[in-house]
């Protein structure tokens, strides 16, 4: 037999080890950006595997707003005694009454803290390609990206003028002062993304699987309690649930869920009608709340 | 055994309301990809603006697309079936967009061209076509869409099949699959429907679904070094993807540009050493040996290798808004290669609307055609036709940084070929009477060049009736059929690369207006002394014979000479010095000559 066909995640692996070698083979100083969701996990492995039998050469930069959950940050912690990972924390805290997303909403907390976050330790590092896990399925703004993603100086994405992309033939061409946001999961969907979890048995934070857990339910929405969490009036209850996606406590819900393995959150999406961002409040804003975000450097 | 689930790309391209977010719409919602808390959402936009539910906004994903409706850039969008997953590159159909078509249907396993079975077949389906001819050839779909306004009629489908395939067979295509649809009502999607028993072709989805892309699989190795490892043992292992074929211990492969022969002795994957690596996957590789082996090398089969040059005739997809012209240089990345090149020449360009090839010096914005580039340093790959993983480049700005082009590898060039094609030199043809100074001007002109080092060559018109045995006299005959040979060698001289200085009487205004005509590289010099003149100077004496009647059909005297009406320059070598013509020969041709 001379070949073997490479089913679909052998072809998404493969691309995106591709994508990850060709940064390290252009970049000055590459960066990944970790987030501790699933998506970091899988690109975490898929570094591990393009670099094996070496240590992963680019460094993990985790952007701490003080506002992940606790499971998130001791995952985290976990990872960074990794002897393969070298993980790299900046903190952007506010005092909670400086910047919170109930007073002064949620774009503006973001932008504050995120964003500036994130564009201020890129440049303190002076990292020129930022390697990141989000996925073109996630939302209809990033269904708009390249691999390669073009940042100006101060983050800003010019969407029109973008270099269009062939193939394995990266343009990864940097003008002074510009910079690359590289995403290699691209092409990934979210059920990809479990299936490959399930296939190479890669680790995620526990707060994806579903158990017992006391949640705030305001307009619908289950927010669980939390060291950061602000409870406001509205029915406290016990309810089987887990997250979907992750991201800071007071602005990511939980759904209603008795999915407590990755098959069973795989059967859970291919019977769900509900987008994978249903549950992160920063999104609904608006028509266009996270190009806008993305505009500013959100990435 | 089960069949390996896939990963299919599918590229879509139709012009403005061919049905095409209709379609896509279609897609997602038969597998459940529009979610509803997205429909939701968009059902209440598009409430709150007074529409209909709009499924282009499932699908436009920025803000500016939405608004003015149209796609800018290529949307991925997903979705899967019970045995494959998809990837949907929808790309725009504006000609101020082709890059981002031309991109999405790179990357696409399939191309899908949506057409309005009542509006025929446009110019911007066209260019749709003929960049997915180029691309992928026999793996393109028409989508003959919106059947259920023509009442499902069958006449109305063939109507327009045989419009497109009129066309398309000037281009020697053929077999170009056609499936007529309703991307509204779902006929000939995923089901067949009611309404076209009289279509007995598969349906779309019965078409992506038996997509076998091992069909026109290569099996010759390719394995482009991406970056350079080391192994706990501190030995040297190159990581890549394997392009083609397939890598096993033991093998014997030729790493290239230095040509050697090494051994395979180590192959990682994943997290193990394996025994083989198959095409398609991200691998590394160790040999036996020390060699030095850089990114960009590039590791071959022994047999059927790759080439190795630094000439290359290019097909060529321009983007940039700015012209390209000869002489104009890029930075071009290629199977992980990276280095610089100059443009030697623009051979054609494509024209969309009856995709003739037509003659150009210059390619300006979304322009496709032919292209030859010199690099300088070797590049090493494929031509696009035999291996399309391996045959592509592109071209970057070497100021702004962008990608300015996409370009196929076509073919080698030899370098003597285009060294001399590359220069359009000119032929000088001095006209004027016997005496009037054509052949002191020439030789000067040659002294000159020679100086230089600029190839040339006198075509003398007296030294040429003496090469032909003067079996010519001077009759009108005799003197056009002189001209017209002596014309002849001069074009053979000119392109290839030689000046062709040509002293002739030559008395007839016709021939010479023909011969101009015929080469756009005649200059036509006009020595223009009176008669008088001449025959005062009379240097071989051949004025004083043709007065005696020694010589018949003597120009000026018993044949007339026709002057030139708008010859290119007139020297006036009656009146003033030779060495002031010469000066301003010489000026003249300046812009002419290298």
């Amino acid at each position: 037999m001379i070949k073997e066909k490479l089913d679909n995640l052998d072809e998404l692996e493969s691309e995106s080890i591709y994508i990850i070698r060709e940064v390290f083979a252009c970049a000055q100083n590459p960066v990944f950006l970790y987030s501790i969701g699933k998506d970091s996990s899988v690109l975490l492995h898929l570094a591990k595997k393009a670099f094996y039998p070496n240590k992963i050469p680019i460094p993990f930069l985790h952007i701490d707003t003080a506002y992940k959950f606790k499971e998130m940050i001791s995952f985290r912690d976990k990872i960074k005694k990794d002897e393969f990972v070298n993980l790299i924390v900046e903190k952007n805290f506010l005092d909670k009454e400086e910047m919170n997303p109930l007073s002064f909403g949620r774009d503006i907390c973001c932008k504050n803290l995120k964003t500036k976050g994130l564009l201020g330790a890129i440049k303190k590092h002076g990292f020129d390609f930022a390697i990141g896990g989000a996925r073109r399925d996630e939302e209809k703004s990033r269904s708009k990206e390249k691999f390669f993603s073009l940042r100006t100086e101060d983050g800003f994405w010019d969407f029109k003028n973008q270099s269009p992309e062939f193939g394995k033939n990266y343009n990864t061409l940097l003008l002074k002062n510009n910079t690359f946001r590289v995403f290699p999961l691209s092409n990934w969907t979210e059920i990809n993304i479990w299936q490959y979890i399930q296939r190479e048995n890669i680790e995620v934070v526990p707060l994806y699987f579903s158990q017992k857990r006391k949640v705030l339910i305001d307009k619908g929405l289950f927010l669980i309690e939390d060291d950061f969490f602000v409870p406001k009036k509205g029915e406290i209850k016990d309810v089987y649930c887990r997250f979907r996606s992750l991201g800071c406590s007071p602005c990511t819900a939980a759904i209603e869920s008795r999915a407590d393995t990755v098959s069973a959150i795989i059967k859970e999406l291919v019977e769900s009608k509900k987008s994978e961002r249903e549950n992160r409040l920063i999104d609904f804003d608006s028509d266009s709340s996270m190009e806008d975000k993305k505009k500013d450097g959100y990435f | 055994m089960k069949n390996k689930r896939k990963l299919i790309r599918i590229s879509t391209a139709g012009s403005v309301d061919s049905g095409k977010s209709t379609l896509i719409g279609r897609f997602l919602f038969d597998s459940q990809k529009i979610f509803e808390d997205q429909y939701l959402s968009v059902k209440n936009i598009c409430e709150k603006k007074g529409m209909d539910l709009d499924f282009s906004y499932f699908l436009d994903g920025l803000k500016a697309e939405r608004d003015q409706k149209i796609t800018i850039d290529v949307a991925h969008k997903f979705f899967s079936t019970k045995d494959n997953d998809y990837v949907i590159y929808d790309v725009p159909g504006h000609e101020q967009y082709t890059k981002n078509m031309i991109s999405g249907v790179f990357e696409a396993d399939i191309s899908i061209i949506i057409i309005d079975v009542s509006k025929g077949f446009l110019e911007q389906s066209k260019r749709h076509f003929f960049i997915s001819n180029i691309l992928k050839k026999d793996r393109i779909i028409f989508c003959i869409n919106k059947m259920d306004l023509l009442s499902y009629k069958e006449e109305s489908f063939l109507k327009l099949k045989e419009e497109i395939n009129d066309f398309i067979e000037k281009i020697n295509i053929k077999n170009v699959v056609f499936i007529p649809i309703s991307a509204s009502k779902g006929d000939m999607l995923k089901n067949r429907g009611n309404n076209m028993s009289w279509y007995k072709g598969k349906t779309l989805f019965e078409y992506l679904e038996s997509f076998d892309e091992s069909k026109n699989e290569n099996f010759d190795i390719r394995f482009p070094v991406q970056f350079i490892n080391k192994d706990k043992e501190g030995n040297r292992l190159y990581g890549g993807r394997l392009d083609s074929g397939k890598i096993s211990i033991n093998d014997e492969v030729l790493i290239l540009p230095s040509n050697k022969k090494i051994k395979v002795n180590k192959i990682v994957k994943d997290f193990k050493e394996v025994e083989n690596a198959f095409c398609g996957q991200s691998i590394s590789l160790g040999f036996k040996g020390d060699y030095d082996i850089e990114r960009g090398d590039l590791i071959s089969s022994l047999e059927d290798k790759p080439f190795c040059s630094k000439k290359f005739r290019i097909k060529i997809c321009w983007f940039s808004d700015k012209e390209l012209k000869a002489g104009d240089s890029f930075i071009v990345k290629s199977n992980c290669r990276k280095t610089v090149c100059t443009v030697e020449k623009i051979e054609f360009k494509i024209n969309f609307n009856n995709f003739n090839i037509e003659k150009t010096k210059k390619l300006i914005e979304n322009d496709v055609g032919s292209v030859i580039i010199k690099t300088n340093d070797y590049l090493l790959g494929d031509f696009y036709k035999k291996n399309k993983k391996n045959g592509s480049l592109i071209l970057i700005d070497e100021k702004n940084l962008k990608t300015s082009a996409l370009a196929l590898f076509e073919d080698l060039v030899n370098f003597s070929e285009t060294e001399i094609e590359k220069k359009e030199v000119p032929i000088i043809w001095f006209t004027g009477l016997s005496g009037s100074g054509k052949t002191t001007m020439a030789n000067m002109l040659h002294d000159f060049l020679n100086k230089k080092n600029i190839k040339n060559k006198i075509i003398d018109g007296d030294l040429f009736r003496e090469a032909f045995k003067n079996q010519l006299g001077f009759s009108e005959r005799d003197r056009e059929l002189n001209i017209r040979m002596a014309s002849f060698v001069s074009k053979i001289i000119s392109e290839n690369g030689i000046i062709a200085i040509c002293s002739f009487v030559s008395p007839f205004r016709k021939i010479r207006e023909e011969i101009k005509n015929d080469n756009p590289n005649f200059l036509e010099v006009f020595c223009d002394s009176p008669l008088e003149v001449c025959e005062r100077r009379d240097v071989r004496g051949l004025y004083k014979k043709a007065r005696a009647g020694e010589i018949k059909n003597f120009t000026g005297i018993s044949q007339s000479y026709e002057k030139p009406l708008k010859p290119d320059l007139v020297l006036n070598t009656g009146g003033e010095s030779e060495k002031k013509s010469f000066v301003k020969l010489i000026k003249f041709l300046d812009k002419f000559i290298y």
